[in-house]
């Protein structure tokens, strides 16, 4: 018998694996991973913390930020995260509720933390974008000292001109549209880099999918 | 204030360059965002293109600029965003004025903006009583001291930690000396803090208008800018008319261009982009929002086909940056709110030639501003067109000051060397005379030798050694 007769039968005879073709939704599975990871990888070289909570839950993870980071005061946005109530021993939970005239005060002197959604992201720079003034108020991702948000997986693209495209911003935009990459920063003194100029001095992404 | 002016440029740099701490501070400063845009810009070919691509979303906007300003007013005023149009710097400080009147506000908090120090708007708005507060980390440091920004993105780089931490602890009540920068940060956070808490105003400038949408694009790193457009009641924006596009889709290239060149980021930690006043439902913004837009001069630099490319500058300061003129004598030298290349170009449609004259002599062309300008604004052959215009020798004046850098020693000095070279007889004359009279040639040389040892002519023409050299060889090869 020749080698080729000898190879081809040693192969058959052994046993059979399971034969799933690949498909196309494989190769969207891919380039999603692929995203999600150009994201986290180009969000933390901006110094945002990344966490991934696809296999905890929201309320977990900010129990442990807010033991973490010593928060005592946390705001929500006005409708947001129902789930988030408060527990024993957590800190005071506040909804952005009213307008800000109202919430001046508290916003400015008491909030520790400051939870939003976003609406996407882009992974070339990893950078969240938050687009609805009246689901997300803009200055709760920008007031309090730490800004933790909520991404999900599903929102990424590659670049900016992907996003402006997918969200269908040619005409009328939303009255702010706000790009973040990273947490507030500063190098105005002799080109030393410090975190928290205004803005956040944190910014904690958590990353979630909704599918 | 500084009193520093264009006019004395040259006395102004001799001050820095006898300033070995100052020279050390910039020097760095220069080095520091150099490599950092050079990291950015790896491969040339993607760089190359995208300037390209920069280059004609720029000249595209400018070619059609009367219809993109009517575009933007159009679409501005649709989205509630109220538009001024000011020609002076005097106009868009009344306009400001007076909105920050209605208001009844005691302060203004202010993001940065290079347009409101063109303007002078701090001046303005404290002879009405009204403070002016820069909140923008180098401009408070600067306009504590009392001081200009010495550059367009980063405003107190002439300065020291210490010299900061020397300053605070002078100037901000109860504060020791330290120079931990978290700490001089923090400082500074808390002090401006209460300030945009309270304000009822906040002014920032533009870094792109976009005409299709009526949409704002502002660029920052440390939220100063969306402190001061979204919390005070009132957001009054003030740009130069040059700063509009088009459409959204010119925005991105626009934006990582400028970030790339200026910081050498691939993203600054901000881009707010402002479509309107608060709408109802929404719980925070500004009631009131508008946008003042300034000509002081751009209109004369628009009207002269070869220095409209002036307006395509996005602002970055990569020109400065990379210039060796910029480098060792910092922005104060040049007496102008735009320092370096760029400020070279477009401080003479601003203050007339008669005031920057001499500015645009201080290049030795070397052509690195042009090299590096992200919309490929070509500045060296606008110094030379300047100079022309300066000297009186372009062929359609239209810049004020047309012919004000002309001294009639230069012009004589000129004549009588087109004179002697053109005339093979009185150039031989000249020659020997000079080199047989050479003992006779004065050892002070005016500016010459200020700085240098005085210039003597050869003891022999060129022209003579050449004929000595012939003979050298003719007689060798005869023997």
């Amino acid at each position: 018998m020749s080698a080729r007769e000898n190879i081809l039968r040693r192969l058959r005879a052994a046993q059979p694996s399971p034969s799933i073709k690949p498909t196309q939704d494989s190769d969207i599975e891919i380039e999603k991973e692929a995203l999600i990871a150009q994201f986290i990888l180009n969000a933390e070289k901006e110094h945002a913390e990344v966490i991934d909570i696809r296999s905890s839950t929201l309320e977990e993870q900010i129990i442990k930020i807010c033991e973490q980071k010593n928060i005592k005061h946390l705001m929500l946005p006005p409708e947001d995260f129902p789930m988030l109530k408060s527990w024993q021993g957590g800190p005071s939970i506040t909804r952005f509720n009213q307008p800000i005239e109202v919430l001046k005060n508290a916003l400015f002197n008491t909030i520790d933390a400051g939870i939003t959604g976003a609406d996407c992201a882009i992974a070339e720079t990893g950078t969240l974008i938050q687009s609805d003034a009246i689901r997300t108020p803009r200055t709760l991702s920008l007031v309090p000292p730490i800004h933790i948000c909520v991404l999900d997986v599903n929102q990424i693209y590659s670049t900016m001109q992907a996003v402006l495209s997918a969200m269908k911003m040619d005409s009328i935009l939303p009255t702010n549209l706000i790009f973040i990459t990273g947490p507030s920063k500063t190098s105005d003194i002799q080109q030393t880099l410090a975190y928290g100029a205004h803005g956040p001095r944190e910014l904690i992404i958590l990353i979630k999918d909704e599918k | 204030m500084s009193s520093v002016s264009p006019i004395k440029f040259h006395e102004n740099v001799k001050q820095v360059i006898s300033n070995p701490i100052k020279r050390k501070n910039i020097r760095e400063a220069m080095d520091f965002l150099v490599d950092k845009r050079a990291k950015q810009f790896q491969d040339p070919k993607v760089y190359e293109a995208l300037r390209t691509k920069g280059e004609l979303i720029r000249q595209y906007s400018l070619a059609n600029l009367p219809r993109l300003l009517v575009t933007l007013e159009n679409n501005l005023q649709r989205n509630g965003i109220h538009v001024h149009w000011a020609e002076t710097p005097e106009e868009a400080c009344e306009i400001i004025v007076a909105i920050s009147k209605r208001a009844d506000s005691k302060l203004v908090v202010k993001g940065k903006s290079m347009v409101s120090e063109e303007v002078e708007l701090n001046h303005a708005l404290e002879a009405e009583n009204i403070g002016a507060l820069e909140t923008d980390m180098g401009e408070y440091i600067v306009q504590l001291a009392g001081e200009k920004p010495s550059h367009i993105i980063m405003p107190a780089i002439h300065k020291t930690k210490q010299e900061i931490a020397r300053l605070l602890a002078e100037k901000v009540p109860g504060v020791d000396y330290t120079e931990s920068v978290d700490e001089l940060i923090d400082i500074s956070r808390r002090v401006l803090r209460k300030e945009f808490r309270d304000a009822k105003v906040g002014v920032s400038g533009v870094n792109v208008a976009v005409a299709e949408t009526g949409t704002l694009c502002l660029v920052e790193n440390e939220g100063n800018g969306r402190m001061c457009t979204t919390v005070p009641d009132v957001h009054i924006a003030i740009t130069g008319i040059e700063k509009v596009v088009e459409k959204l889709a010119h925005v991105p290239t626009l934006l990582t261009l400028l970030t790339r060149s200026a910081t050498g980021q691939a993203a600054t930690t901000y881009f707010n982009w402002i479509s309107g006043p608060r709408k109802e439902n929404e719980l925070d913004g500004p009631k009131e929002v508008h946008l003042v837009l300034l000509d002081n001069g751009r209109t004369a630099a628009y009207a002269d086909k070869r220095i409209r490319s002036t307006l395509q500058c996005i602002r970055c300061g990569a020109c400065m940056n990379h210039c060796p003129v910029y480098s060792r004598v910092g922005g104060h030298a040049y007496g102008t709110t735009y320092p370096g290349p760029i400020g070279k170009i477009i401080s003479p449609h601003l203050l007339g030639l008669e005031n920057t004259a001499e500015l645009v002599t201080a290049s030795s062309l070397c052509g690195a501003c042009g090299e590096v300008c992200p919309v490929k604004i070509p500045i060296p052959d606008l110094l030379i067109e300047l100079r022309q215009q300066s000297q009186g020798n372009a062929k359609e004046p239209q810049l004020s000051g047309y012919g004000s850098g002309r001294s009639l020693v230069q012009v004589l000095v000129y004549r009588l060397w087109v004179w002697l070279y053109s005339s093979p007889f009185l150039y031989r004359l000249f020659s020997t005379l000079a080199t047989r009279l050479r003992f006779l040639t004065p050892r002070k040389q005016g500016a010459w030798t200020r700085s240098r040892v005085p210039l003597q002519p050869a003891s022999k023409s060129l022209h003579e050694r050449v004929k000595t050299h012939e003979n050298a060889v003719k007689n060798s090869s005869e023997r």
